[in-house]
């Protein structure tokens, strides 16, 4: 049977006060200022400030959807979001298990710090080296193309190659970093269950595939959901940097759009209207995600 | 766009900055004490007004950071009596910021883009209807009206007025290898067919090179458009100014495409020219890989003092289309200063915008003051040593900042610049074409009306001129690409444009 | 855990390719240290490769003595500090109460939570808010408005939740109550991840400029990465070889840009060896035994 809410309001009230100043946080410096959101159906007039503007209902919305290159907008961000999920997301799952499995400790050791050390570095500055090293007339690796006797290739404006450099590119600056995490899945792993498999015979594979694979289990799963719903988070400043006028039928996405479009009276209802809509369908990514994990797993958000 | 604009500034201002060389002319200003009294005594005598103490917003530029202890505000402190207090911009939303919480700076240095954005929000103060009182601000405008023109808005305000006087550095211009043209008995092409002939015996010279390189990718286009007397997007026809014309649907653009095409496809032109940063133009040009080139006019001093042999030299445009060598009209600034509607300090604002504009404030704040900055020998005026080069009157005195000046008098920054870099200062000017890219301001209706009409042919011009210049296209299909043009709107906005600029003259008058 | 002597071909592949990873992480900071230690013609001409050319001091010696750089190290290790010790609180103190599977509105409450990874309110709202609260230019402002990040409290609450229950069940026997659980059982379990949250919070303050640039106006508060982008800005916008600095030289700008960003990262990747340890096997064996 259960017990009742006051029972139950009683039985948790340690964790309750624990849970009181996260709560207040997140309601003044999370909720608080969403009250932001209504400049996405207003037009939104920055000296007279948020309620003395005009309600224009979803004029924003209709703007952005009747634009007949919202659809190519949308496609393009929602390919590169899935493709850039589809390679960042198991890559650093990939590269801790290179790692536990690496028997020389030192050398581990050494690979993990400095895999760690791109994330540190600014889009600007990645997008400078990449656009130096991919130049075809005199980049390094066109040289080395030429050098295998193959036509030099001019990636960076050539649309179909934009995906490829935005998610190589990310991957460079971002799976040592998000390696981390599983590193301390790893470590969290009771060393007894080694014990028990190494006691029923299992070798090294048998090993990974029994308990450490499983040990990182919930950290997948928690990564694989927040990722899911960070898809459309695309960095404005690579898309920018690294996109052009000869790539713009797949490297123009939201953010870019957003930005040159922000010229336009009332950029920030605008914005803010796009903004709103693309969260919408995060969250019912992140939403479809939680009830799949739930149903076939233990973990999950809520 | 936006950012494309801003950095167009910075870039202008940094070039500015960066055109100035050591003067050789020094002499020693230790024995300065009959030339000071004069001055000094002559501003102090007349009753001055009552103090007062205003803000003004401006960028923070690190070349030449702020500082309260600047000249140029000791010496508005002393003829207006007014204490000015600097606030920084800190990031590309501070202006934003200010608007939104109310408590705006009393006077603004902000870019047209921002005057029409926030403008009709009613951030700024109209200044038609205060011009009894500032005269000097009302008899600016009255001498030069395309100033005016520019700044009224199309309701018939004025929220801001622009600066003027320091753009000269906001000019493209030709420059070319002399000491590798003189080597190789090679003139100065005085048409792009010429050009074409001479890029490909320097190819043929040095065929490892890129004879021809440009630095701003499609931008560029705006840079060599005049030659064929054109812009590639809407501008003002420049055979008649008052007509708009959309520069792709000229014929010469074809002539211009098809150039670069060839250009791009005998290896004229690196193949990257499109993604080419600064950085790779720099590589190109000092390394002696590319010859001829358009770039912003400080740039030649800087890349001749890179140069470890030979150097570069203006030269005049090549003719593209039609008889007139073009250059795009530059020199004009692109940003000013409004006042806040919301001031406390109204009669001080005034009275500051009023001085910069003044006939002696406009001297001071450009050359400061006799016997403190300068000396007068032989009718002619000499900077003090300390200034070295021009940006030294930025970063010591605050000469030529945002902020500081209204109408700049651009001969005290050419007295310090070196003679043999003068050259392409004074010839510029006389191949400008007739009018500039900018467009007529638009009712805020307006603009929401076609904005999304115009970024979609912006997508759709630049894709496909960059198939055309690159090869993926053949050139045949040209025109059908022109006529696709009507596909998106391109009439509308014109006329939408036409509707602004006939409003323009008319209020002109 | 891992018996020697099995699956040569496996090692010498793995060797092989974290080989190419520590190569391909490698490669731009010493381009960019060979860049800053390379004289002035040859980076202009961009032949600095892997290996300076030149071989001179000036631009690590101008960001050196550019005093402001110092003065955003002084304010980013304040924030660092202050910041990590009131994050990593709230965080365990939301993850430790939120990792109970039979809470009372534990459902409704995460999803209030998960909602604002995708909502917000925008910038200029964000901004009006704060300042209402009398963050403008406190040292609270770069400390506050981030103080829970939620990705990191639900990775926290996950690992949480992945502790055994009979461990706890052996706690409350020994008379620990709900509160006690969290120091002596939870946390000393927790090691690996607590480094981890409080790593990725320490990374977080490290890298952050833009809460500076919407509350902070006085450039003594300024941190670090604010200092430095306004001291390297200038040649992102203009088209500027060499830039003077503090002490009057002139240097190329491209070799300050790149020492000042070397010497804003260097610190925070020098934290990173110290905190892999506790990430080695084995490291919570005694706890778990005891």
């Amino acid at each position: 049977m259960k017990p009742t809410v006051f029972k139950r309001l009683k039985r948790d009230r340690i964790y309750l006060l624990l849970l009181a100043p996260v709560l207040l946080y997140y309601i003044l410096f999370k909720y608080v200022p969403m009250f932001g959101i209504v400049i996405s159906f207003k037009d939104y007039n920055l000296f007279k400030g948020v309620w003395a503007s005009e309600w224009v209902g979803l004029k924003y919305y209709r703007w952005f959807l009747q634009n007949p290159d919202a659809w190519n907008i949308i496609r393009n961000t929602l390919l590169l979001g899935m493709y850039r999920f589809l390679f960042l997301y198991p890559t650093p799952i990939m590269l801790a298990v290179l790692f536990y499995l690496m028997r020389w400790k030192r050398y581990r050791r050494f690979v993990q710090t400095v895999s760690y050390m791109p994330f540190f570095m600014s889009q600007v500055v990645i997008s400078s080296i990449l656009i130096m090293l991919l130049s075809p007339s005199t980049g390094w690796i066109n040289q080395m193309i030429k050098w295998l006797g193959v036509e030099p290739i001019y990636f960076l404006q050539k649309a179909e190659w934009f995906r490829t450099i935005y998610i190589a590119s990310d991957i460079w600056q971002q799976v040592g970093f998000s390696t981390i995490i599983y590193l301390a899945a790893l470590a969290s792993i009771d060393p007894q269950l080694y014990e028990a498999a190494r006691m029923d015979g299992a070798g090294r594979w048998k090993q990974t595939i029994h308990v450490t694979l499983p040990g990182i289990v919930p950290a997948m799963v928690i990564v694989f959901i927040l990722q899911l719903g960070g898809i459309l988070e695309l960095s404005f400043d690579k898309a920018f940097l690294l996109g052009n006028v000869a790539t713009l039928e797949t490297s123009d996405i939201i953010s870019t759009y957003v930005y040159r479009t922000g010229i336009i009276g009332g950029s920030y209802s605008y914005a803010s209207a796009i903004d709103l809509s693309m969260a919408v369908i995060s969250l019912i990514l992140i939403y479809t995600a939680n009830k799949v994990s739930r149903k076939v797993g233990e973990t999950s958000l809520w | 766009m936006k950012k494309a604009k801003y950095s167009l500034i910075t870039c202008t201002l940094m070039v500015l900055m960066a055109t100035a060389c050591s003067k050789d002319t020094v002499e020693t200003s230790s024995s300065p004490s009959n030339s000071i009294q004069p001055n000094t005594t002559a501003s102090s005598a007349p009753t001055l007004p009552e103090e007062a103490t205003i803000k003004i917003y401006t960028e923070n530029n690190t070349g030449w950071p702020a500082k309260k202890d600047w000249d140029v505000w000791k010496w508005v402190k002393e003829e207006t009596n007014i204490t000015v207090e600097q606030v920084l911009a800190t990031g590309p939303e501070s202006l934003a910021l200010a608007v939104s919480s109310g408590s705006m700076p009393d006077i603004l240095s902000v870019f047209p883009e921002e005057v029409q954005k926030f403008g009709p929000q009613g951030a700024f103060l109209d200044l038609s209807k205060h011009m009894d009182k500032i005269p000097n601000v009302k008899a600016y405008l009255d001498s030069k009206p395309d100033v005016k023109a520019r700044v009224t808005t199309p309701t018939g305000e004025i929220l801001s007025i622009i600066n003027d006087g320091a753009g000269e550095g906001n000019q493209a211009v030709w420059f070319y290898r002399e000491d590798i043209f003189k080597k190789n008995n090679l003139a100065e092409p005085k048409t792009w067919d010429e050009l074409y002939t001479t890029a490909k015996k320097l190819k043929q010279l040095y065929p490892d090179s890129y004879p021809f390189v440009v630095r701003h990718g499609l931008a560029t286009l705006n840079y060599i458009g005049p030659s064929f007397g054109l812009y590639p997007e809407l501008h003002r026809d420049p055979k008649d100014p008052t007509q708009m014309k959309f520069g792709l649907q000229d014929p010469a653009a074809k002539t211009m495409v098809e150039m670069l095409n060839k250009f791009v496809k005998e290896g004229l032109m690196p193949p990257d020219w499109l993604t080419m940063d600064y950085k790779a133009w720099t590589q190109f040009i000092s390394t002696n890989k590319s010859f001829i080139t358009i770039q912003f006019i400080g740039q030649i001093e800087i890349m001749n003092n890179q140069l470890t042999e030979g150097n570069l030299k203006f030269m005049a445009p090549p003719v593209g289309a039609g008889t007139q060598p073009y250059l795009p009209k530059g020199g004009a600034e692109i940003y000013g200063l409004a006042v806040a509607s919301t001031t406390k300090n109204l009669d001080a604002s005034l009275r500051y915008l009023d001085y910069i504009f003044s006939k002696e404030g406009r001297d001071i704040q450009s050359w400061g003051k006799e016997g403190e900055t300068y000396t007068v020998e032989g009718g002619k005026r000499k900077f003090n040593a300390n200034y070295k080069e021009a940006s030294d009157l930025r970063v010591i005195s605050g000469i030529q900042t945002a902020g500081t000046y209204g109408w700049f008098d651009f001969d005290a920054w050419m007295a310090l610049v070196k003679e043999k870099e003068q050259l392409a200062y004074l010839q510029a000017p006389k191949y400008r074409l007739p009018v500039s890219s900018d467009l007529p301001m638009l009712t805020t209706e307006e603009g929401a009306a076609i904005g999304p009409a115009n970024d979609q042919i912006w997508k759709y011009w630049t894709t496909e001129t960059t198939k055309f210049i690159f090869g993926d296209k053949p050139m045949s299909e040209w025109d059908a690409f022109v006529k696709g043009l009507d596909k998106y709107e391109v009439e509308k906005i014109k006329t939408t444009y036409q509707k602004a600029l006939d409003r323009q003259i008319a209020n002109m008058k | 855990m891992v018996k020697r002597g099995q699956i040569r071909f496996f090692d010498i592949v793995n060797f092989l390719l974290l080989g190419f990873v520590a190569f391909a992480s490698l490669f731009p900071f010493i381009h960019m240290a060979s860049v800053v230690l390379s004289s002035p013609e040859h980076v202009i001409r961009n032949e600095v490769g892997l290996w300076p050319r030149g071989l001179q001091w000036d631009a690590i010696g101008a960001a050196i003595g550019d005093e402001r750089l110092w003065i955003g190290y002084r304010n980013t290790l304040l924030y660092l500090v202050l910041g990590c010790c009131i994050s990593m609180i709230l965080t365990i103190l939301g993850a430790y109460a939120l990792s109970r599977k039979s809470l009372i509105f534990g459902k409704p409450v995460m999803l209030i939570i998960v909602f604002t990874i995708m909502f917000n309110g925008g910038m200029i709202p964000f901004y009006l808010v704060m300042k209402s609260y009398g963050l403008m230019d406190t040292i609270w402002a770069m400390v506050l408005p981030s103080a829970i990040n939620t990705y990191n409290l639900i990775v926290m609450r996950t690992f949480f939740q992945g502790i055994p229950v009979e461990i706890e069940e052996s706690g409350r026997i020994d008379g620990l109550s709900d509160f006690g659980l969290l120091p002596y059982i939870i946390i000393p379990l927790s090691k690996p991840v607590l480094m981890t949250v409080g790593l990725f919070y320490a990374v977080e303050i490290w890298n952050s400029f833009s809460a500076a640039l919407l509350l902070l106006r006085d450039s003594n508060l300024f941190p670090l990465q604010l200092m430095i982008r306004n001291l390297v800005v200038v040649g992102q916008s203009g088209d500027v070889l060499e830039t003077s600095v503090a002490s009057g030289r002139t240097v190329v700008l491209e070799s300050l840009k790149y020492a000042l960003i070397l010497l804003g990262s260097l610190p925070i990747i020098m934290v990173y060896p110290f905190i892999q340890k506790h990430f080695e096997q084995g490291a919570l064996l005694g706890s778990v035994k005891g």
